[in-house]
């Protein structure tokens, strides 16, 4: 049985927004496909290797745990680019789009270096860019749209090397002008829609669980479909509580 | 100027109650503040016997509800904000609102409205019961809540105690910055404690250096017998502990509570560790307040829960429970007290979006409803949000057979008696909007008393 192995990061500082649910929709959809899958917590101070993992999970924390986390971040960062490089599927939400970029100039101008997978810089903004979105996806030549809450103060800008994982249909995203949100590159996905957002948004969670399955068998893989029943009532009310038409 | 704002909020007072649901909780105050915006701390003179307030994510309704009921039996007449309007607005609604003899207040206040209200009004005492992670949206992070709180403690003026529950770190360490502060928490939890934190643990760090705390016993999300082996911050000595806590399923629990010189027996029909601190910050409050323990135990020991805080209602020959869940702590409390019923586990959860809610749901997700699995024979999940429920409890491993979406209130009424025998306890975990929801059908089927006319 083909086992996808699942690195979540810093589970127990970046967690705030209910981040376990989106282990749980990828774990509970290799299952379901007959998959296995592994989940492996790596905290302050363990060993990122690359060729342990399939995925890379991050989630958001508040403000004081990503100043914490930022800092051993900075020694994972090769092994991480490395990650990136060889392939590994990536989700970073929230407070981790901006851990993956290139740098975050804070409030009072100073510097927080990222990871650097992602090519995009966040600066602090004045004003908190909170409530629901909806965004319309094309990747991989797969067309979706992914639907959830944002709640952020970083104002994102993208360069040359990242695409926007979509456009925003309802919304702030990455920043107040651009009208496009989160970032993609090589298999590394970020994005502000934070906490458990593949469970409403189940292409998306297929289509990371695909590039997360390449990664492992070097093949390509199609996912049969599931029963999205559920899945499908959340995602159709959220885009109609955005007012918008399906 | 302020006699003629005030008499514009008596009036919005008498009208509003005619108007709609909440009969006017908070309405009243807010044309007066309007009109006057110092009123609050006018009104808070008027009490001669001063105010006492109450704060915390979650139990600031149960607590507020246990001391106004110890203090009026102990011929304290106190004006109280039952109905849970805890705003500026509630508090000043309250106190226009009150009767000529109600000279002393018992007020619960919302976390975030705290420190303003705490500094126009003065208060006699203050208690400092918990913060958890509680809508993000709205309140901003934990750590930003509890900055303010550190604040207000520094500026508070000398006359005013304060009270801190011991077993939350980050309230704690705001105690202890000022001298006199009393403490109390759970001294002997050893049958209820668990050994690891929950997952939705939130301030497990060291509010002094960060590193990370280790616990003799964890009680609720965060809270237990902590230690920060770093740097020897611990948990302060207890002026109130409770000991040999028995809960006893969802009827009621007994405990002692112990001060530095005596003990004293406590039984309560609220159900739950929760209640348990709820019922200890009162007894700590009253205790300090001068009433005499045997006074408070007796008065505790006969009051009910507010609406929606593990209310029963007696409906179609079956029991609902109403356990408002409007966070991760306060949900997991919950799950805690239903684990303690012995029999086959009738659930439904409630989800709505609103202000009052918080509109990110993200925070189901941190709630552990794994752990009522195997218990659980029906459930239900309803309100605007219901599917991101049913998304939660599919994902947790519940079968999607058994995962009954309701559209409406109505309709969730009606299902929730035609899957259940008679005779069943039935539990509802609503967020906030939704257990109004749910009462108001409760009301219109004679189930029950509308909200406002609780503890009337």
């Amino acid at each position: 049985m083909t086992e996808v192995r699942i690195c979540h990061l810093y589970p127990n500082h970046m967690n705030i927004y209910g981040d376990r649910g989106n282990i749980s929709v990828l774990t509970k959809r290799l299952h379901w496909r007959g998959y296995s899958s592994s989940v492996t917590n790596i905290g302050i101070g363990d060993k990122f290797v690359p060729d342990d993992f399939d995925l890379c999970y991050l989630g958001g924390g508040q403000d004081k745990d990503q100043n914490l986390i930022a800092v051993d971040l900075a020694e994972k960062a090769p092994a991480i680019r490395s990650a990136a490089d060889d392939g590994i599927a990536f989700l970073w939400v929230c407070g981790g789009i901006q851990l993956a970029g290139k740098r975050y100039l804070d409030a009072s101008g100073s510097e927080l270096l990222g990871v650097g997978i992602l090519d995009l810089e966040t600066i602090a903004g004045t004003e908190r860019l909170i409530g629901d979105i909806a965004i319309r996806s094309c990747v991989d030549g797969a067309e979706f749209t992914v639907v959830g809450y944002e709640n952020h103060i970083g104002q994102t800008y993208l360069g040359s090397d990242s695409r926007p994982l979509g456009k925003v249909l309802h919304g702030f995203g990455n920043n107040s002008f651009d009208q496009v949100e989160g970032a993609v590159q090589q298999r590394v996905i970020g994005t502000y829609l934070h906490g458990p957002l593949l469970p409403k948004n189940p292409e998306l969670a297929d289509l990371i669980l695909t590039w997360a399955l390449a990664h492992r068998t070097s093949e390509s893989i199609s996912l049969e479909k599931l029963d999205d029943d559920f899945a499908i009532h959340a995602h159709q009310r959220a885009v109609a509580r955005a007012g918008l038409k399906r | 100027m302020y006699f003629v704002a005030r008499l514009m909020g008596k009036i919005v007072a008498f009208l509003s109650p005619l108007l709609r649901r909440g009969g006017g909780t908070s309405a009243p105050g807010m044309v007066l503040l309007k009109l006057h915006p110092k009123a609050l701390s006018k009104l808070s003179r008027s009490l001669v016997r001063g105010s006492v307030l109450i704060s915390a994510t979650n139990g600031k309704t149960t607590t507020t509800r246990f001391l106004s009921e110890i203090l009026n039996d102990a011929g304290v007449a106190c004006v109280s904000n039952t109905s849970g309007a805890n705003l500026k607005s509630g508090v000043a609604t309250a106190l226009l609102t009150k009767e000529r003899h109600q000279d002393m207040g018992v007020l619960e206040v919302d976390e975030a409205a705290l420190p303003e209200v705490v500094k126009e009004s003065r208060p006699r005492m203050l208690i400092l019961m918990n913060l958890f992670r509680d809508q993000l949206d709205r309140y901003g992070e934990l750590e930003s809540i509890a900055k303010r709180w550190r604040e207000m403690v520094l500026e508070l003026h000398p006359d005013t105690k304060l009270l801190v529950n011991a077993d939350d770190p980050v309230l704690a360490a705001i105690g202890l910055q000022r001298p006199g502060s009393i403490f109390f928490g759970l001294g002997d939890a050893s049958n209820y404690s668990r050994d690891e934190l929950q997952h939705a643990s939130d301030s497990s760090n060291c509010p002094q250096c960060s590193a990370p705390l280790s616990y003799n016993h964890v009680t609720l999300s965060h809270m237990g017998d902590w230690k920060c082996e770093n740097c020897e911050l611990s948990r302060p000595h207890l002026d109130f502990a409770t000991s040999q806590i028995q809960l006893d399923g969802i009827n009621q629990s007994v405990f002692t509570i112990l001060d530095n010189s005596s003990r004293q027996e406590i039984s309560s029909s609220m159900p739950g560790l929760h209640n348990v601190y709820n019922a200890l910050a009162a007894f700590s409050a009253a205790s300090e307040l001068g009433i005499d323990h045997g006074g408070i135990a007796s008065s505790i020991s006969q009051t009910v829960a507010a609406f929606g805080r593990t209310e029963k209602v007696a409906f179609c020959d079956r029991e609902i429970h109403i356990l408002l869940a409007k966070n991760p702590a306060g949900a997991n409390a919950n799950i805690d007290t239903l684990l303690l019923h012995s029999g086959p586990l009738h659930l439904c959860v409630l989800l709505n979006d609103r202000i009052a809610d918080g509109r990110d749901v993200s925070w189901v997700w941190d709630v552990d409803y794994e752990r009522v699995l195997t218990r659980v024979e029906t459930l239900h999940v309803g309100g605007e949000r219901s599917y991101d429920l049913a998304l939660r409890f599919l994902y947790g491993g519940f079968e999607k057979d058994i995962i009954e979406v309701a559209d409406s209130v109505p309709d969730l009424l009606d299902s929730l008696v035609s899957s259940t025998p008679k005779h069943s306890n039935i539990f509802v975990l609503p967020s906030y909007t939704a257990m109004l929801d749910l009462r108001d059908e409760l009301v219109r089927r004679n189930a029950t008393h509308a909200f406002w006319e609780d503890g009337k």
